[in-house]
Parts: structure tokens; C-alpha cells; sequence
């Protein structure tokens, strides 16, 4: 990455202003990133819907779809890294390199994947009651493994290094802005939180008072869980990756002085 | 070309262009929900004294009209008095540092408080400020909908300080005083930046000032004569006696 041809201006800011900025950086390459959203998002978005069909909008379709987080946001990093630099990518260009480089990464994502089939499976065999608190409690502790490992991704997909250098890069970049790493955190759980139920009701909505055809799908106030609320799950994971990507730039940015680069290389040349 | 930023450019009608820092939905959120909150203290007193009231007959439902009247206030017409009485600021923009503007920079008045307050209740359809943030994330300067009708945008109140000195680690010996030219002139773009990179100098590993300080320092010696082991003592020296910390 070379901070000299950014087309975003470098300086450093507080988590808000990144969160933001991600809205200014989505509005301005909302052309490529929507073509990335609808081939990489839409199959798996079609599928949940056929299984929330089929199963009835039975509660256990949350875990798969949080389990694919991770994976659904490396394509986003990837083309978040080369829109920073330009107005426009190829998104089979994008997925290429995504698999290239995501290879790296198996290792971690199978870990977590594991580790959400593991909830999963105990939340299946017991009451409820039980799933709902495992899941409470998978949440309550996902956000410390998460700020343990918040931009190994950023590491691996933008910078081309191993997953072990990854980590010490991910802790290093942690170390100097604690905040971004809190906020890259627990800015995934509530978007997806908050993406979930505001798709659910504008898809209800919709349904019920616009097009007046009910609830077909059952409804979240019913304990269903509807294609809308999977929907929503599922957009938060390019915000969430969009924002990382953001954060992991100001990171670097108050860290290794990206700014000042800039400006000093522009008063070198003068 | 124009970097993608958080800012929106003003021109006065006396031609003077000037900057003010945008506030979109990160920091927006929280100051609805410090807002809410007070709200919520507000109504729950309320119906706590209705509560009370209830025990004494004929009283009760003086009690719940009481009640519904604090409700109505409090989602209708706590932000336009707020923004009213404190130019463009409710409890909880004040404590975020920010303002409500009229798009051109100046001060709101009553009228585009009230239009962008009545028309929250668009912003929040169907539920969970959808439409507010749908606005948001396609208006550039990440507007509502009551915004857009109120003719206003709210911004962040600029009040940055310096936390960290510009310090020259260590101190310009009386060699290297000596050995400084007479005079070292720095445009005032060059002392701004070689004053940014002194200051966030502690944050930076030494390899990687020495690596900043290199982009700059040769054409800077280069100009001034200024000699040093390091570019980044270079840079340090040049700027202490162009602003006369070398004494």
C-alpha cells in the first residue's frame, strides 16, 4: 500500500469519524461494491432463504450464517484496499486474488468455524433456554477473541504475510490504537445486530403494509427467523469489513505516520 | 482532485471558503441515545409521580393526562426547544461537540429546528432509522430526511488541542549550535509539517522516523546546509533554529 496515491485524506481520526467516513467511502464506490455485494452475497442470501423455508424459520440458521462472516468480508477487504487507491474494480479480479490470499487465513477461519459449530451443536441438544444462553454467552466472549485477532485479516489479504506475522502485526497495529481495535469489535456485533432487526422490519414492512400479502415467512416478533433478518445478518459483514478496512488505515496511519509521508514526500519533491 | 473526507466546503457571499467537519450517524448515534436517556429519566419521573397520585381518589387521572402530555413534550418538542434555546444543540450534541447549521454555515433558526424535529418521525420508518440512514449513506453531507427538509446539516465543533509538544530530543547541543547556519528559512508549510512529524515523533519507532525524516531531509540540507548524523536530526535542527528553540 502506498499511502502517496490515496484518495482518502490521511490523518488521524477517532472511531466515530471512521465509522463516518465509511459512509462518505461507500457512497463514493457504491458502483463496484454493489456489484461485488450481489455476486458474493446473493447466493448465499438465496440459500438461507430456501433453508429458512424449509426449516421453518428454525432458529439454528443463525449460527451458519455468523459462522460465513469472516469468509463474505475477505472479498470486501480486498476490494475496500484497491478502492482506496481507485474509483473502480474487477470483481473476478477481486475474487481471484481473495482465494489466493485467503489461504492464509483457512487456518483461523476453520478455528472459528469450529468453534461456532461447537455452539451450535450444544445449543441443538439442550432446551431454549440453554441455546439462547450459550449463544449469549458465544457473544459475550467472541468480542475478546476478536480484539485478539482484529486485523489479521487487513494483515494477510493486504499485505501478503503469513498468518503468524499476521498476528504480531494485527498486535502491534492493537497496541498503539486500543480504541480502533474496540471499536472494529464491537461495531461487527452491533451492526449485524442492528442491520438484522432494521431488515427485518423495512422487509416486513413491505410485505405486510405495502404489498398487504401478511407474513409469509413467520415474523421475529414470533421467534422465526425470516430470509429479512438473514439478509440484514449478511449486509453487515461488508459494512463491518469496510470499517475494519477504514480502522486498520488510521491504525497505520497514527503508527507508522501515513500522513506524514505524504506530506513530507510532497515537501521532498517540491 | 478532492480526497474523500468527512468535511463539506462553505463559500460565504464574500467569496471566503471555508471547511467545517461533518457529523454522520457514529457520532450522531450517541448523542440520540444520551438524549434518550434523559428522555427516559424524564418519563420515568413523571410516571412515578402519576403513580403516586393514583393513590388519592380522584386524582388519578389527572395523574395519566399528566403523563401523556410529559410523553408527547418529550418525543415532539424536547429537540426544537434544545436547539432553539442552545443554537443548535440538545444535551446530548453538547456533550458530542456538536452543532445543527443551516447549509451554508450559519446559525439554525426556530423554523428549521421544528421542520427537521417533525420530520424525525420519517426518519425512524419502519423501524430502526432506516430511512435516516438510507439518507445518510446517499446524501454527501450525510443528511437525514429532516435535514434535507430543514435545510440543515450538523457538524463537529473544531476544538482540537495540542496534547502533545513539539519536543527536540534530545536538546540542540551547543556543538550543533554552533555548527547551524545564521539563518534557516522554512516556508510556513514546512514548519507545520516538520512540527506535525516532532510531535507524533514518540509514537514512531526510530527506524521509521529515520525513514520519514529521509523524504524531506536531503532536500532540506541540501537548501539550508543544515548537516546531522540522522535526516531526522536534520529535520529537528533546521526547525529549532528557524522558530529560535535552539538556545
Amino acid at each position: 500500500m502506498n499511502p502517496n496515491l490515496c484518495r482518502v485524506a490521511l490523518r488521524p481520526r477517532d472511531p466515530f469519524e471512521v465509522f463516518d467516513l465509511t459512509f462518505r467511502f461507500v457512497r463514493e464506490r457504491l458502483r463496484p461494491l454493489l456489484r461485488l455485494t450481489a455476486v458474493v452475497l446473493l447466493p448465499p442470501a438465496l440459500l438461507l432463504t430456501l433453508l429458512a423455508w424449509w426449516f421453518d424459520g428454525a432458529w439454528w440458521l443463525l449460527f451458519p450464517t455468523l459462522a460465513m462472516g469472516p469468509i463474505l468480508q475477505a472479498p470486501f477487504t480486498l476490494a475496500g484496499g484497491r478502492l482506496l487507491f481507485g474509483d473502480d474494480v474487477a470483481v473476478g479480479q477481486v475474487l481471484v486474488e481473495t482465494l489466493k490470499r485467503s489461504v492464509g487465513l483457512l487456518g483461523l477461519w476453520s478455528a472459528q468455524g469450529l468453534g461456532w459449530a461447537a455452539v451450535m451443536a450444544i445449543g441443538l441438544a439442550s432446551e431454549p433456554i440453554a441455546a439462547i444462553s450459550i449463544a449469549v454467552a458465544a457473544m459475550a466472549t467472541a468480542p475478546v477473541a476478536g480484539l485478539l485477532t482484529t486485523f489479521v485479516g487487513e494483515a494477510v489479504l493486504l499485505e501478503r504475510v503469513g498468518l503468524a506475522r499476521a498476528f504480531r502485526r494485527s498486535g502491534r497495529l492493537m497496541a498503539g490504537t486500543g480504541g480502533s481495535a474496540i471499536a472494529a469489535t464491537s461495531s461487527r456485533w452491533f451492526l449485524l445486530v442492528w442491520l438484522a432487526l432494521a431488515s427485518e422490519s423495512s422487509g416486513q414492512a413491505i410485505l405486510d403494509f405495502v404489498l398487504q400479502l401478511g407474513v409469509p415467512f413467520g415474523s421475529l416478533m414470533n421467534g422465526d427467523v425470516t430470509p429479512f433478518l438473514l439478509a440484514g445478518m449478511l449486509l453487515a459483514q461488508p459494512a463491518a469489513a469496510l470499517y475494519r478496512l477504514l480502522l486498520y488505515v488510521d491504525a497505520r496511519t497514527r503508527g507508522e505516520g501515513w500522513d506524514l509521508q505524504v506530506s513530507l514526500r510532497a515537501l521532498g519533491l517540491q | 482532485m478532492d480526497l474523500l473526507d468527512t468535511t463539506a466546503a462553505v463559500m460565504t457571499p464574500e467569496r471566503v471558503r471555508f471547511r467545517y467537519r461533518l457529523a454522520g450517524p457514529g457520532r450522531r448515534a450517541v448523542a440520540w441515545l444520551i438524549d434518550a436517556l434523559l428522555r427516559l429519566i424524564v418519563v420515568v419521573g413523571v410516571m412515578t409521580v402519576v403513580v403516586l397520585l393514583s393513590i388519592i381518589p380522584g386524582v388519578g387521572a389527572v395523574g395519566q393526562g399528566l403523563f401523556l402530555v410529559v410523553l408527547f413534550i418529550s418525543e415532539w418538542v424536547y429537540g426544537v426547544f434544545f436547539e432553539t434555546v442552545l443554537g443548535g444543540r440538545t444535551p446530548g450534541k453538547l456533550l458530542l461537540s456538536l452543532r445543527v447549521v443551516r447549509e451554508d454555515g450559519s446559525p439554525g433558526r426556530f423554523t428549521d429546528y421544528l421542520l427537521r424535529n417533525l420530520v424525525r418521525a420519517v426518519d425512524y420508518l419502519p423501524g430502526f432509522f432506516a430511512i435516516g440512514l438510507t439518507s445518510m449513506l446517499f446524501d454527501r453531507r450525510l443528511r437525514r430526511v429532516g435535514d434535507l427538509v430543514g435545510g440543515t446539516v450538523v457538524v463537529v465543533e473544531e476544538r482540537d488541542s495540542v496534547r502533545d509538544r513539539a519536543e527536540i530530543q534530545p536538546p540542540v547541543s551547543e556543538e550543533e549550535r554552533v555548527a547551524l547556519p545564521a539563518r534557516v528559512d522554512l516556508s510556513r508549510e514546512e514548519l507545520s509539517v516538520i512540527e506535525l512529524f516532532l510531535r507524533r515523533r514518540k509514537r514512531l519507532s526510530d527506524d521509521r522516523a529515520e525513514e520519514l525524516a529521509w523524504l524531506f531531509g536531503p532536500a532540506l540540507s541540501e537548501r539550508t546546509g543544515v548537516t546531522a548524523p540522522t535526516w531526522e536530526r536534520v529535520l529537528a535542527l533546521a526547525y529549532a533554529r528557524a522558530v529560535g528553540k535552539d538556545r
